[in-house]
């Protein structure tokens, strides 16, 4: 179905998206899931599984431009035929049933364990289900214009704890490199590649939705995007670091840990509901994000005309896996920092690779060909 | 256990409802995707209410990717 390009999202809206796609809510669970296996050299992995996604990001822009601004799933029928699609489709479908759960899983967690210990975890999960079905439903442009604001109160409130923090931050706690050697870093690099920057590559099922398709105005502003995202995860890697150094790994919700220890002139302290704020809107945005690729991917793939038939569906499936697919919060932890990132570094990313290289050879050939 | 008996039934009666109008205009592909999905929700559901350890998603990603994933990772373990 061919759209209007007034339907479709200007560069500041896209540019929110990706943002809130890449932020969302790593920013919540990144900082000591790297310090943990990272220690002081966090920041190290942290710039290694950018790169990567840099390299990702590369793929997934060329593809788009490649195809006329056409979604994953046209670009893939396109190249490798319907059959293979739809072999290829399933892990990713998989892959987005336990990743949309896996994010509102973790706020819920948060919220019921730290914030209100009495309420029931249904609670949370099924409220953000609820605001994310009506959200995509009501299409992408609404929710990137949602998140135009949403994206300006996460930065800005994560940037004034980070800077009301500065009294508490201890720049040797940076040392040593290499304690351990290259593995732990590489560990690190291993679990942010995962999640969030590998994850880019499902944007391709987001990026048809731009205006203009694939030119140069909206490809920087994805580099741009995506840059402002990880230095901000960077630096809060960074500065939890410098609070807590060692025992970062051990905070389960390092930012809201830094946020409790701000004490500025005797009356700004227990500052961390702002936090919660940023927490809650980021998990929110990026489970938008995930439910609106998960439809787009099933609408695609059946050809249906209503794209939002299977909204409500797919969401209520998601909401019962949310409460019932990890069982212990030590499952949660080693479902999301091992099997995710191997999903998505080893499948997605050899998915897209593989597609970027069978596009390249038919371009070559078809060039090839015009010129004998 | 009554809380999770109520909130479920709210949920799975909910969805069926509110897509309503749109049943007759849907396609069969659409239409049997549809029933697929409801089917795994009360599947899960089941799971929910009673907290019986049935199979989930999280076991068929083990089953698929665990064994090279865990590989990986003690790759990743520093020498002692």
């Amino acid at each position: 179905m061919e759209r209007k390009d007034k339907d479709k999202l200007d560069t500041l809206q896209m540019t929110c998206l990706m943002i809130a796609y890449t932020t969302g809510s790593s920013i919540v669970f990144i900082p000591n899931s790297i310090s943990e296996v990272a220690r002081s050299t966090s920041w190290l992995s942290m710039l290694i599984s950018f790169s990567y996604g840099i390299i990702v990001l590369f793929c997934v822009l060329y593809l788009h431009r490649a195809h006329n601004g056409v979604s994953l799933i046209e670009y893939s029928r396109s190249l490798i035929g319907n059959v293979l699609t739809y072999f290829l489709s399933l892990p990713l479908i998989l892959m987005l049933f336990f990743s949309l759960p896996g994010v509102v899983a973790g706020i819920g967690e948060f919220l019921s364990s730290v914030m209100m210990t009495e309420t029931p975890g249904f609670v949370f999960d099924s409220l953000i289900f609820m605001i994310a079905a009506f959200t995509v439903r009501s299409g992408v442009k609404v929710m990137a214009r949602m998140f135009v604001l949403l994206v300006g109160i996460m930065l800005a409130l994560t940037l004034l704890v980070l800077l009301m923090a500065i009294p508490n931050y201890d720049p040797l706690y940076l040392l040593p490199f290499f304690s351990n050697g290259i593995r732990p870093v590489l560990h690190g690099a291993f679990i942010s590649a995962g999640f969030p920057f590998g994850e880019i590559f499902l944007f391709s099922m987001v990026f048809p939705f731009v205006r203009g398709n694939g030119k140069m105005a909206s490809v920087k502003s994805m580099y741009l995007a995506y840059g402002l995202s990880g230095s901000v995860l960077l630096l809060s890697v960074v500065c939890n670091l410098m609070a807590f150094g060692p025992a970062t790994g051990t905070l389960k919700y390092s930012l809201y840990s830094l946020a409790s220890v701000i004490q500025i002139a005797d009356f700004i302290q227990r500052i961390e509901a702002i936090v919660v704020i940023a927490l809650i809107t980021g998990s929110f945005m990026k489970a938008c994000i995930f439910l609106f690729i998960l439809n787009q991917i099933m609408v695609k793939l059946l050809g249906l005309k209503d794209e939002n038939t299977l909204v409500y569906p797919i969401s209520l499936v998601s909401l019962m896996l949310s409460l019932t697919m990890f069982r212990t919060p030590a499952e949660f932890t080693k479902q999301v920092y091992t099997l995710w990132p191997f999903t998505v570094i080893f499948i997605g990313g050899a998915i897209l690779f593989l597609l970027a290289v069978i596009s390249l050879f038919k371009q070559k050939n078809r060039t090839s060909s015009a010129k004998g | 256990m009554t809380d999770r008996v109520i909130a479920f039934f709210v949920f799975i009666a909910a969805v069926p409802l509110i897509d309503f109008p749109a049943y007759k205009r849907m396609p069969f592909k659409g239409a049997a995707i549809y029933v697929v999905l409801m089917i795994s929700a009360l599947y899960l559901g089941y799971i929910f209410i009673t907290g019986a350890a049935l199979p989930n998603i999280t076991d068929l990603i083990s089953f698929i990717y665990g064994g090279p994933a865990e590989a990986l990772m003690r790759m990743f373990k520093p020498n002692e």
